[in-house]
């Protein structure tokens, strides 16, 4: 029987320092700050576990049945905690009030478990023994926890699978327990309830597999914090420490490394171009970025997002965590969000806008093409205002050449004025736009708004193609022969194809 | 063979998470109805058991039989002409013949006639009709399509050795040897397109009336396409296979029962009269019902459905017509001073005395089926990818439309209605007639799921309710000889006051050709009634 007990303290001690270690990481990953994160997740969960180790004092009789529902409890709360924060942070509110209560729970009843163990064995050994024996194993427990956790469990396991599979081990203690010592009374349900939930996290454990291999180590290169399907696209945002990442479809949109580049890129011409930019549309470009920007210009007085899928602007307006990527530009009273698809909300509004941002997902398909015609760059004419513009993404100019300068010949087809200029984003590579308006768009005056890396020296720059990305003949993108999209994927296959991926 | 190569390759996706897991999903309930034109009431004309006096009698200036596309554009054009004193006599209860179509809560859906290719110049009365639909318009300058109606990109695609590929030609998949002769193919078109004879006329004109009749080209409608084909030492597999569908596609044969002629000129008339390429197209969801229903626009008035012709005689002053009225069971005779007949000449045996014999006309039995759909179903390429016209390689079927696809909008998981295309080309037209009559909704609606199971493995779950419309005499087809016949040419002459203006008469089933013959003997009739008329429309 002491063989057995000192095997479940050391199980139950690197269980619970597992828990712990889950609960930090998954902090950290979702919120950022690991310092901060892991600090306060410990700090918390010693508390707590101070308090349990209080507490037991008031269990008098019955040790091992509490000490088995304890087991099981922790085995169910700790078990199901990375995939429960999971679910809380990417479709829940109050994230922070889950997962300090949760680790709470956890270190309260971890905390119960060892007084009550000392209690138990006390009958069997000597005090002298019993303190060193149970403090050494719970000590080595935990630097058993600790080295597997970072070497092997993460990165084998993933968060998800990890504590499922520690709860397992807390409720298989239990329910040694339970067959071993346990002979009367309430035998039956508790090797039922044990067997139970051993089940539930059993099945989450399997189930999980699919979603962790899936969305994590499938997909993308850092932990997925969110991760949703949504009616048009399939949306994760990755964090690691000091970046984070929106994927759609698996396309990188942004990385927080250098996401400046490009919407400034993006905005910060527009407005040199245009000396009244009052109203200002956005189509697609729910991540708020740009509205961000746009904010920061005091000429601009109102804002209208039109964003195809209500999950973007679910997470980067609504989410606690999210918004603040784009300084909550999306709550800015100045701003309207609509959610329709581009195309039609054009074909049905007549509002006119000074400056119009058009920042759609490459032309990679001919669903997406269509956004991308000479139809719909004149139906977005329609909705200037008369010395209004409009600036486009256009894709790499080195890498799918021929579909940006076929994205230029098809602006000028529809009849505008064409500037086109490109930067050099590090996530993306070289990265083109263009500037379009019935008259001359020209860069003038000042930069204005405050800005991180277009300066008036490199703002010159950028309307200067080198030789590789120079301008090549490519034919307009038109509704009813969408080149654009044949172009687009025979370039970057070539390219990809170039280093063998 | 295809089934295994396409599981294959679902489970290759599945293994890289792109598809769920394999499940077996029971079969939904299907519903669905058979949307054939009226058999009943037209196959009475071979036993007439009608009343033999009719009940009524009633005076008009003219009568025109049938309002199928000809039947419309013949009052189209009167009804420009200020002749409006005239009734139009349909036995369905709605006009439009193949160019009918079927509404769902998704949107309509043709069950024929599709699309209709950028007209040439020399159809002119095609670019007229587009034209007044707003279709067609001066932009600086030069007369423009309005794209939102031109085919959107991707057109059509073909599912070959177990891909799906854009184009009907699969170039990439294809082996030098067949690439080698496509091209030389293509490049003999070019030539033939290009081609003027020695007055200057195009040899294969669209609506065709205007090609070359010179014998030398004319020589080419008395062989067969397959002739021609294996001529010219063209014996490659593939291409073999596009030159068939196409026969399929538009005729309703085959290359062994079309004539080259027929078969060049689909390939050679299309020019795309300076408003687009030879190969741009017009389409809408409901198919050619949008112009069906634009041509039939002031004419509500004179449109009497439900009427079965039954009599047609020339008479001293005009024509006599009768014909019975099925809401009342009344025989109704009209006394008209013209008569446009533009029905099927299958009908003039039944309707008209002493007529010549038209054993050359051979009607190509058509099938369609309307899938109504709860979303789009998967797809090797996604769901949702479809092209507007998608064709299945290995089937005897032409494949299917997809009734939203001139969508601008991104609407994923949208309900939409495709049209299936089933042509009979290898069998006798009469027989293959005979077993559609007895064919069952059930057999046909699981034969199609069939089909397409192989390539949209959910598609028995995505697919609430398919109608199915047996078109018997669906298409005139363009067999040897047939087009540059005598018996084709005498068939379209004038009997007295009784013109004749179906499709039927330029030997092949186009909007282009039916629209033709039907403004042709309304003008006919303008002429020979003495109602002054500007300019042709042709």
């Amino acid at each position: 029987m002491v063989g057995i007990l000192l095997v479940s303290v050391f199980l139950v001690a690197t269980c619970g320092l597992v828990y712990e270690l889950v609960a930090g990481a998954l902090a950290s990953y979702l919120l950022g700050d690991s310092v901060l994160q892991f600090s306060t997740i410990i700090g918390t969960y010693l508390f707590a576990m101070g308090i349990g180790s209080y507490v037991a004092k008031y269990v008098e009789r019955g040790l091992l049945t509490a000490f088995i529902q304890v087991q099981i409890l922790v085995g169910l709360l700790g078990g199901c905690s990375a995939a429960f924060l999971f679910l809380v942070f990417s479709y829940g509110s109050g994230f922070r009030f889950v997962l300090y209560g949760l680790v709470f729970s956890i270190g309260f009843l971890v905390g119960l478990e060892i007084p009550l163990l000392l209690r138990i064995l006390k009958e069997h050994i000597s005090f002298r023994d019993l303190v060193s024996q149970v403090l050494a194993l719970d000590y080595v427990g935990a630097l058993a926890a600790s080295v597997l956790f970072p070497l092997f469990l993460v990165p084998h396991l993933g968060l998800i699978r990890t504590s499922f599979l520690f709860g397992m081990v807390n409720v298989a203690v239990a329910f040694i327990f339970v067959t071993r010592f346990q002979k009367e009374g309430r035998w039956g349900a508790l090797s039922a309830e044990s067997a139970l939930v051993f089940l539930l996290l059993l099945a989450g454990f399997v189930f999980t597999d699919k979603i962790t291999r899936f969305a994590e180590q499938g997909l993308y290169p850092a932990p997925v914090i969110v991760s949703r399907q949504t009616p048009y696209q399939k949306l994760a945002i990755t964090r690691e420490p000091g970046e984070t990442r929106l994927y759609l479809n698996g396309n990188l949109q942004f990385s927080t490394f250098d996401e400046y580049r490009y919407h400034e890129a993006l905005v910060v011409p527009a407005l040199m171009a245009q000396p009244s930019p009052q109203k200002v549309l956005v189509l697609g470009g729910g991540d708020g970025l740009a509205v961000d920007l746009l904010l920061k210009d005091p000429r601009v007085e109102e804002i209208l997002l039109v964003e195809l899928d209500p999950v973007m602007i679910e997470i980067f307006r609504d989410h606690p965590e999210m918004h603040k990527l784009n300084n909550s530009a999306l709550r800015s009273p100045k701003v309207r969000v609509v959610t329709a698809d581009a195309f039609t909300w054009l074909e049905t509004s007549d509002e006119l806008f000074d400056l119009a941002l058009v920042d759609f997902p490459d032309p990679s398909n001919y669903s997406v093409g269509k956004l991308y015609t000479s139809h719909f760059y004149r139906r977005l004419t329609e909705h200037l205002s008369p010395n209004g513009l409009f600036v486009v993404q256009c894709s790499s100019p080195l890498a799918a050449r021929r579909s940006y300068w076929s994205i230029i010949s098809t602006l000028e087809f529809s009849g505008l004025k064409v500037l086109p200029y490109h930067v050099y984003v590090p996530s993306f590579g070289e990265w083109g736009f263009a500037l379009a308006s019935r008259n001359e768009p020209q860069l003038q005056g000042e930069i204005p708004i405050p800005t991180r890396f277009l300066d008036q020296s490199e703002v010159e720059r950028l309307s200067r193609f080198p030789g590789d990305m120079s301008r090549v003949a490519a034919e307009a993108n038109r509704l009813f022969d969408q080149i654009l999209v044949r172009y687009f994927q025979e370039d970057w296959s070539r390219y990809r194809g170039r280093d063998g991926n | 063979m295809k089934r295994r190569t396409f599981l294959t390759g679902s489970l290759v996706l599945a293994g890289l998470g792109l598809a769920g897991c394999p499940s077996v999903e029971p079969a939904l309930s299907l519903r669905g109805q058979r949307k054939d034109p009226n058999f009943q009431q037209g196959h009475r004309l071979r036993k007439p058991d009608f009343p033999a006096a009719p009940s009524r009698r009633e005076r008009v200036t003219g009568v025109i039989l049938g309002g199928g596309v000809a039947g419309l554009s013949a009052g189209w054009r009167w009804t420009r002409a200020g002749l409006t004193d005239y009734r139009l006599l349909e036995l369905e209860s709605q006009v439009g013949g193949n160019s009918r179509a079927l509404s769902y809560p998704s949107g309509s859906a043709p069950i024929g006639a599709h699309y209709l290719p950028v007209p040439n110049t020399e159809a002119r009365a095609v670019r007229r009709l587009l034209t007044e639909m707003g279709l067609l318009t001066i932009d600086n300058g030069r007369p423009t399509l309005d794209p939102r109606h031109l085919c959107h990109s991707r057109q059509e695609r073909l599912f070959y050795e177990g891909q799906w590929r854009d184009g009907l030609i699969p170039h990439q998949a294809l082996s030098q040897r067949s690439q080698e002769q496509i091209a030389r193919f293509q490049e003999h078109i070019g030539k033939l397109s290009r081609l003027r004879d020695s007055a200057g006329r195009k040899v294969f004109a669209l609506p065709l009336h205007f090609s070359s009749t010179e014998e030398q080209y004319l020589a080419l409608d008395r062989m067969s396409f397959a002739d021609y084909v294996s001529r010219l030492g063209w014996d490659d597999p593939f291409l073999l296979w596009y030159l068939n569908y196409a026969c399929r596609d538009d005729f309703g044969g085959n290359l062994e029962n079309c004539s080259a002629w027929a078969g060049l000129h689909y390939f050679a008339s299309r020019d795309g009269g300076g408003l687009g390429d030879a190969d741009d197209i017009l389409v809408w969801p409901e198919g050619n019902n949008r112009l069906a229903e634009f041509l039939k626009g002031e004419q509500e008035g004179q449109i009497h459905t439900g009427s079965l012709v039954l009599e047609v005689a020339p008479s001293e002053s005009g024509v006599t017509v009768d014909y019975l009225e099925l809401a009342s069971g009344e025989r109704v005779r009209l006394e008209a001073k013209a008569c446009l007949f533009c029905l099927p000449s299958f009908l003039r045996p039944y309707l008209l005395k002493g007529q010549p014999v038209l054993d050359r006309f051979l009607y190509a039995p058509w099938l369609t089926a309307n899938l109504e759909l709860t979303g789009p179903p998967k797809d090797l390429e996604g769901p949702g990818f479809t092209a507007w016209d998608n064709v299945l390689y290995d089937s005897s079927s032409l494949g299917y439309v997809v009734s939203t696809h001139q969508r601008l909008d991104t609407a994923p998981n949208q309900p939409t209605v495709w049209t299936w295309y089933q042509p009979f080309p290898d069998e006798a037209p009469e027989v293959a007639r005979k077993s559609l009559l007895e064919a069952r909704w059930e057999d046909w609606s699981q034969r199609v799921l069939d089909e397409l199971e192989v390539v949209h493995a959910d598609i028995r779950k995505r697919c609430q309710t398919m109608d199915i419309t047996i078109l018997g005499h669906g298409m005139i087809r363009p067999s040897v000889d047939f087009i540059w016949s005598r018996q084709l040419e005498e068939a379209r002459r004038p009997q007295g006051r009784l013109f004749f203006g179906h499709g039927d008469l330029s030997g092949m089933s186009l909007f282009e050709e039916s629209q033709f013959r039907g403004v042709l003997a309304a003008e006919q009739a303008l002429s020979d009634l003495g109602v002054d008329f500007n300019e042709s429309f042709l």
